[in-house]
């Protein structure tokens, strides 16, 4: 058909074309609904939680990060873990290194960088409280980070997280 | 290294993005895809250049984009296949005066359009007057008249 009108057609790659375009819509919608869920951070997929089996250890975290997009790390140590008036909690290096620390909220009164793992030490709160400290990082370097977290002496946690580019 | 991969990176899915929305995405700019078009470009400004506002690295980066845009159209050139990739090809959707309606749907033109562009080149008022309507690659809708109708 159409001989009058000399246009490049091929309808076979044409047909191809909305084929592979549908598809791409569908794939699209796929991924804001992934983002929306938290796929690529922030968001329910994202937001992880662990607790040791004692219950006196307890963090909450992203899973997925983004370069230099601030992330939070959330500690809860319950009081038996305090040692004297001081709340220490360690974090691998393979996990901390990735990381800009941007603030630490309470300010640690110290920071000790061992070769393995920093210790960071807080003043404990008085009156029995639990002590609850967030870190506001920014992952620097994409790719999958894992390592522990832990009171010395006391329990410890996994803690992953996969940052994205 | 940076500046060069993000480059590259912003300027394949952009590609791929604008490849797979279809033709007629940006062909006709509206008043609103002007605004979406300012918008993105201030999304992909910050992805550019991260936290890097050097001269080196904003030059390195316009270097990459023209670059690539250079590199992709020598490809195009020389494999019609690539060029077909990319660009698509130009799709007959009126054919003496008669809508095809098929093509038409998938590409989410209508008979409206095809008559707006007639009226805008050619003063047709008319679909029978129009010989042939291409959608072209552009996403411009080119209007061939028929024998007599005026021009």
């Amino acid at each position: 058909m159409s001989s009058g009108i000399q246009i490049p057609q091929d309808m076979r790659f044409q047909q191809r074309e909305w084929l592979v375009q549908r598809i791409a819509w569908i794939v699209m919608a796929l991924i804001i609904l992934a983002a929306l869920g938290g796929l690529f951070g922030y968001g329910p997929a994202s937001w992880a939680s662990d607790v040791d089996s004692t219950g006196k250890l307890r963090i909450e975290y992203e899973r997925f990060g983004r370069v230099d997009a601030a992330v939070e790390l959330k500690v809860w140590v319950d009081p038996s873990l305090f040692s004297d008036d001081r709340v220490e909690v360690w974090i691998d290096r393979g996990f901390i290194d990735a990381q800009q620390i941007d603030s630490i909220t309470p300010e640690p009164s110290r920071a000790e960088p061992g070769a393995e793992r920093c210790v960071f030490s807080f003043p404990a709160p008085r009156g029995g409280d639990r002590a609850y400290i967030v870190f506001h990082l920014a992952p620097q370097i994409s790719g999958r980070y894992s390592g522990r977290l832990g009171t010395p002496g006391g329990p410890d946690l996994p803690i992953a997280q996969f940052v994205y580019p | 290294m940076n500046s060069v991969l993000r480059g590259l990176a912003i300027y394949l899915f952009l590609l791929l993005v604008f490849r797979l929305t279809g033709k007629r995405s940006l062909g006709q700019l509206t008043a609103f895809d002007f605004i979406l078009l300012l918008i993105i470009s201030e999304a992909t400004q910050q992805a550019l250049m991260g936290d890097d506002f050097s001269l080196t690295a904003a030059g390195l980066v316009i270097l990459t984009l023209v670059t690539l845009d250079l590199g992709m159209s020598l490809l195009k050139q020389r494999f019609s296949s690539i060029d077909r990739t990319i660009d698509s090809l130009p799709l007959l959707i009126v054919e003496n005066g008669k809508p095809l309606k098929d093509r038409m749907d998938r590409e989410r033109v209508d008979e409206e359009d095809v008559l707006n562009a007639a009226r805008e080149a050619h003063g047709i008022h008319r679909l029978q007057q129009v010989k042939y309507a291409v959608l072209e690659r552009n996403g411009t809708i080119s209007i061939i008249p028929a024998q007599g109708s005026g021009s």
